[in-house]
């Protein structure tokens, strides 16, 4: 219901602004994520446009707060896992060639989604609502974790998803079974 | 404000902090009375409502940055004061722009007359809630705001002022609601 009073209606404002603000200022964390995509993956418009979306939804979630909020602070974290492993395993030597890339590259988004996964899993656990926070914080790894996986193809990505699946869905699940009341 | 209101608003502010949207109403309906009062202590009841109006916006905008383990109440007058602060020098700026246009020479030491009403009202709101306290520690105090030296050693009178402060904070807050 919106309020009557035009004092309250300005404070509504001011309190939405304040949330748009700090929903900008937040998602800006995804910024050197892109840039970090960019400068190690050969796909640049799919790094920008996984970037792009990143930071909408990583944006939207923090001005929506609460649950979603604290989804998004743990999904980007569980996400720079798989962003980050798979980029040390391209400057550790095992790199990608024109037919595609090495089956090291593979390993590793599956073994830094499960790790993912798992981090996402541990965090929806303390939640009240374990599944909404899973997909929203599972989500944002998701995208995160694709800007990694990017040069492994669509194989790879598909590796790390299934393996965060894996790994944070049954926690979640069987969280509210564990709590009293 | 009693303490369960405080605790009461604290709580709803860490929600709305956190992005609940559903605290909204309980925070605007208990923090309005709190800012006007204050505005009005501060800056007169002219000014008053113009002054919280403004207090509330920034206090709202700034939600998210309010730090759960603060308290709230405290929070939000260290920003109406700062608000009330600027708004003070502001107009004294405005009034002494004023004067040396119209070419009025203001009183020594810059204090314009609303100035010394103020500082006389608060004074008299001082001597006021001194008067409560016991006849030691109004003395004490008194001896202080006069200005004058007491006759018991400086660590004895020391002390004595230290636990009359102290009475006189808890006696202007039980009356006034703030410090």
């Amino acid at each position: 219901m919106a309020p009557s009073d035009p004092r309250e209606k300005l404070a509504r404002r001011a309190y939405e602004r304040g949330r748009a603000r700090l929903a900008l200022r937040g998602a800006a964390v995804v910024l050197p994520m892109t840039v970090t995509s960019l400068a190690c993956c050969n796909r640049p418009a799919v790094s920008l446009a996984l970037g792009a979306c990143l930071f909408a939804v990583t944006a939207l979630a923090l001005f929506r707060g609460s649950l979603q909020g604290r989804a998004a602070g743990a999904g980007l974290l569980a996400g720079t896992v798989p962003l980050l492993l798979p980029l040390a395993v391209r400057w550790s030597g095992h790199g990608c060639c024109a037919d595609g890339c090495d089956g090291t590259w593979v390993g590793a988004c599956l073994g830094a989604g499960l790790l993912a996964g798992a981090l996402v899993g541990a965090a929806a656990r303390r939640e009240r609502r374990p599944v909404p926070f899973l997909l929203v914080a599972g989500s944002l790894a998701a995208v995160a974790g694709a800007m990694g996986c990017v040069p492994a193809g669509v194989g790879g990505v598909i590796a790390m998803m299934g393996a965060m699946l894996v790994a944070s869905a049954p926690q979640a699940m069987w969280a509210p079974a564990r709590r009293p009341g | 404000m009693t303490r369960t209101e405080r605790e009461a608003l604290h709580a709803a502010m860490v929600r709305l902090a956190d992005g609940d949207r559903s605290a909204f109403d309980p925070v605007y309906r208990a923090l309005w009375p709190v800012l006007l009062r204050f505005a009005q202590r501060a800056l007169g009841a002219a000014e008053a409502e113009d002054a919280a109006q403004a207090v509330l916006l920034d206090v709202l905008a700034r939600a998210s940055e309010l730090d759960p383990a603060r308290d709230a109440l405290t929070w939000i007058l260290g920003i109406a004061a700062w608000e009330h602060r600027t708004r003070r020098r502001r107009s004294r700026r405005c009034r002494e722009d004023h004067a040396a246009d119209a070419g009025i020479a203001l009183p020594a030491g810059g204090e314009s007359p609303e100035d010394a009403a103020l500082a006389r009202d608060l004074a008299a709101a001082l001597r006021d809630v001194v008067g409560t306290l016991s006849p030691a520690d109004a003395e004490t105090l008194t001896l202080v705001l006069d200005g004058r030296r007491p006759d018991a050693p400086s660590a004895t009178f020391r002390k004595r002022l230290e636990r009359a402060t102290a009475r006189l904070r808890a006696a202007w807050r039980s009356r006034h609601g703030t410090e």
